[in-house]
């Protein structure tokens, strides 16, 4: 089967730098002065309480939000002036909280939208039908097949999205985004509205996919043992600014963030 | 010639144009504030309460008052049934709104051509033989009656969405439908309520332009298109900028035809369309974005 | 297989019917061209375009007006691509920075401004009265003769068609539903959104503009009332009817384009195709939103479903 590599993979591992990136609307700091390196094929968890800024960092990342100040840098090229579609064939590309797909379309169609960072033939080779297009045609059907194999969602390839359970459709999602090797997966609350069963399928999952084929990983999740479980490093956003980073043990038990999340429950106590 | 006569006579056949243009307007600044709709049958909607006026008048020897209200009423009750029967029951599925009323533009423009004939006709007179001013300025009544209905529609309009319950019930169901039904708001009501109402200017406005033309099933389409560009570039959502365009619109384009001839009308429309797209700011022009999460 | 059926039946057709028919036929091929067009840039992409009679417009008037100015025969179809892209382009323009209703409006108001072209151009044109276009000679071709306009219309039918459902399995067929469906998706996935509008209209625009120019050759007589906002409506009722985003929908679209009118002419009221073109879009905007054959698809869909859980239960 084949692995379908982006074009921009050919250098660097995935090594994410910020430098005192600012984001603010209307005057309001949503994010503020945050610096923090994302080790390459390393599974960082992104915590905080409600509002704390950790989407609009994602979006900062993704190109969604445009940054007011600092400096984004994915293995020494610059990304911060960068529109999303680019950074994505860069391979920085992301899920949304609210699940984004072509509700009109079937769930292997939607996979196939994701072979869009892969190289593909121009326009004539495509409208004509010429050599290259077959074997490119053929390539994205096998990833997006295999893809959809990997996540366990073969068996509902051929239904249209808007029919599938909240559960697959971020199946769905996260095999569109997977079926190109991403260098920076971008990932806003992945587990949120699943059951217990579901979250335990999706870790296992992204890791198991990730271990074979690693890249960068930023999770934003607020089910704590989701993160001391799949990540490996952790940071903790408060009011747009980081109040902790490390180990995702250290990080979860710091009484900052404790203070962050629970707020004035910690001085009642 | 060129004269201040002149200029004069072109401003206010302009301001009186806008006028009725802004008349029209607010019947779509209303629907659109309410419903997020934008009704493609609008103009027709008002022709055919135009045409079953002057029918009754010319057919039935009905009094001009009563078969004016009687027009206005068909076109209230084809505006309200539009929301009821078509706009309400429509899949959700987005810029259907747009497909079902340019479909029903062209039945109703079908229907008023198969039933009152292709050929022009004249309509009511509504003050246009009544000189107001004359001498180097020729200002009829239909002029004036128009700019004080457009004056104080613009106006009144502004009080009513801005600083009676009334207003603040519609752009709490314009702004969140859920929300405002669970505050006690008849959402669904209030929309059709909105859609009738709007026939009411459109009528108006197109009984008032009928009376200065000679009319047939088409006559409303390019009116209606001029409106809407005013629309599009003032902002349906807000107020003064859609208004003061539609004043704008008319003023511009009355002195473009001055100048350039009768034919000059539609490409300086077009030309103003393509500045004014080229020069504002995208902020202005932005629509409603998918959130960004 | 489909192909080698549409081929065999295309060229069987002028033995079977008389001549009649064949004209109503090529008609059918003169449309589908156009509407599968517009299918590409509302169906698929979805970019409500009220311009697009004016794109088949500037086909034919590219053919009504070669004979006045001369231009040979080789160069008519470079002229009408030409037009087509260079036009496409610039009024895909505002896209950069409308959607939805305005983008609606500023098409509707290019709609206008071709019409008012062709009016106030009357000593070339004809105005509003129209005028009669030249049959286009090559050799013993001449499109004046059914069955030469026949065949003309047939090639470019299935060229078209063929290139359309190609264009469902590339990259841009995908990067079209993708822009419809979702901006932000597609944006995060890579996606040029801008690039693929302009693509669509571009690509709906040499489809119009080609099926204009045949339309020009074969029917023999070009006026502007085919060209305005109401053959724009039209070329939507049939992309609605037959279903966005289907190939075959815009066939069955066109289907009806053309033969209701003549069905009404025929009983003496061909003044009710409006009417009822304007019933069918509302009506099937709201019972059958995905059109004729989307609608048929979701039944077979359901029908299969059904026997298959059948036969899954009796075996
Ligand atoms: N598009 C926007 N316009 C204005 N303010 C915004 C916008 N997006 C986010 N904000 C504000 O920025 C702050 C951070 O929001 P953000 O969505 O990043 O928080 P979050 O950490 O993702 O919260 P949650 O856990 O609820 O998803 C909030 O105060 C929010 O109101
Ligand atoms: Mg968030």
């Amino acid at each position: 089967m084949p692995e379908v590599e982006p074009l921009s993979s050919m250098g660097g591992e995935g090594r994410l730098e910020l430098r005192q990136i600012g984001v603010s609307f209307g005057g309001v700091a949503a994010v503020r002065d945050v610096s923090l390196v994302f080790r390459p094929h390393v599974i960082t968890g992104l915590v905080g309480p409600n509002g704390a800024g950790k989407t609009t960092l994602l979006n900062a990342i993704s190109g969604f939000a445009s940054v007011e100040r600092g400096t984004i840098e994915l293995d020494r090229s610059e990304l911060t002036k960068l529109p999303a579609a680019q950074r994505a064939h860069y391979g920085v590309v992301r899920g949304f909280q609210t699940v984004r797909l072509l509700e009109g379309e079937t769930a292997f169609d939607n996979i196939l939208v994701g072979c869009e960072r892969a190289s593909q033939p121009n326009i004539f080779a495509q409208l004509f039908n010429l050599p290259a297009q077959r074997r490119s045609w053929r390539r994205d059907r096998g990833a997006a097949a295999e893809i959809a194999e990997r996540l366990g969602i073969s068996s509902v390839a051929h239904r249209p999205v808007a029919e599938l359970p909240f559960a697959t459709r971020r199946l769905v999602e996260l095999a569109r985004i997977l079926v190109v090797r991403p260098k920076v997966l971008l990932l806003d609350e992945p587990a949120a509205g699943l059951n217990a069963h579901g979250r335990r399928q999706l870790t296992e999952t992204l890791q198991a996919y990730h271990a074979v084929s690693p890249f960068t990983m930023i999770v934003i999740e607020h089910d704590v043992d989701l993160v001391r479980r799949m990540c490996s490093e952790c940071v903790a956003l408060a009011q747009g600014s980081v109040i902790a980073t490390g180990d995702p043990g250290h990080v979860l038990d710091d009484p900052e963030v404790r203070r962050a999340y629970f707020g004035d429950q910690v001085h009642h106590a | 010639m060129f004269s201040s006569a002149n200029a004069i006579q072109v401003t206010l056949g302009g301001l009186a144009t806008g006028s009725l243009y802004a008349v029209i307007l607010f019947g779509i600044i209303l629907v659109f504030q309410v419903s997020r709709s934008i009704n493609f049958a609008y103009g027709p909607t008002g022709m055919l309460g135009t045409f079953a006026s002057y029918a009754l008048y010319s057919e039935f020897g009905l009094p001009v008052w009563f078969a004016v209200l009687i027009g206005i009423g068909v076109t209230v009750l084809i505006a309200a049934l539009t929301d009821l029967l078509i706009i309400r029951r429509l899949p959700p599925q987005q810029g259907f709104d747009v497909v079902v009323t340019l479909g029903e533009l062209l039945f109703l423009t079908a229907l008023a051509q198969l039933v009152f004939g292709a050929s022009a006709q004249s309509y009511l007179k509504l003050l246009t033989d009544v000189p107001v001013l004359s001498r180097n300025i020729f200002v009829n009544g239909n002029d004036v009656l128009a700019v004080v209905l457009g004056v104080a529609v613009a106006i009144g309009g502004y009080f009513v969405l801005n600083s009676t319950s009334l207003g603040v019930s519609l752009r709490a169901a314009a702004a969140d439908p859920s929300v405002a039904q669970s505050v006690g708001i008849n959402v669904r009501g209030l929309r059709t309520a909105a859609w009738a109402v709007s026939g009411v200017f459109v009528a108006v406005g197109a009984m008032m332009f009928a009376a200065r033309l000679s009319v047939n099933a088409f006559y409303m389409t390019p009116i209606v298109i001029n409106v809407f560009i005013a629309g599009m570039i003032g902002g349906l959502d807000r107020y003064w900028p859609p208004m003061l365009s539609a004043f704008g619109i008319a003023l511009y384009q009355s002195w473009a035809m001055y100048l350039f001839g009768e034919a000059g009308g539609v490409p300086a429309l077009f030309i103003l369309v393509i500045v004014i797209l080229a020069a504002v700011p995208k902020r202005l022009l932005d629509e409603r974005h998918e959130a960004r999460a | 297989m489909g192909f080698g059926i549409f081929i065999v039946i295309t060229a069987l057709l002028p033995f079977v019917i008389g001549q009649y028919y064949l004209y109503v036929v090529t008609q059918v091929m003169i449309y589908a061209i156009a509407t599968l067009g517009l299918d590409v840039l509302y169906g698929r992409t979805g970019q409500l375009s009220l311009a697009h009679a004016s794109f088949f417009g500037i086909g034919a008037y590219v053919a009504a007006l070669s004979n006045t100015f001369g231009v040979p025969v080789v160069l008519q179809p470079v002229l009408v691509l030409g037009l087509a892209v260079i036009v496409g382009a610039l009024v895909a323009i505002p896209t950069l920075r409308l959607s939805g209703l305005r983008l609606a409006l500023v098409t509707l108001l290019f709609g206008e401004l071709f019409v008012w072209l062709i009016d106030h151009a009357s000593n070339l044109t004809g105005g509003s009265q129209g005028m009669t276009v030249q049959p286009l000679t090559l050799g013993p071709f001449d499109s004046s003769e059914p069955l030469d306009g026949y065949a003309l219309a047939a090639i470019a039918s299935l060229l078209a068609t063929v290139m359309c459902v190609q264009l469902g399995k590339t990259q841009y067929g995908r990067r079209m539903l993708a822009v419809r469906d979702s901006e932000l998706a597609s944006a995060s996935v890579g996606i040029p959104i801008v690039r693929t509008k302009i693509a669509a209209f571009i690509l709906s625009a040499i489809l119009a503009g080609a099926a204009g120019w045949i339309y020009a050759y074969v029917v023999g007589f070009v006026s502007p009332t085919t060209f305005d906002l109401f053959g724009s409506v039209n070329f939507l009722v049939a992309v609605i009817l037959g279903g966005s985003g289907r190939v075959l929908g815009a066939w069955c679209g066109a289907l009806y384009i053309v033969l209701v009118p003549e069905v009404f002419s025929s009983i003496g009221y061909p003044n009710l195709f409006p009417i009822v073109g304007g019933a069918v879009m509302i009506v099937v905007a709201m019972t059958i939103p995905r059109g004729l054959v989307g609608s048929l698809e979701k039944l077979g869909e359901t029908l299969w479903a059904v026997r298959g859980r059948r036969g899954r239960a009796g075996g």
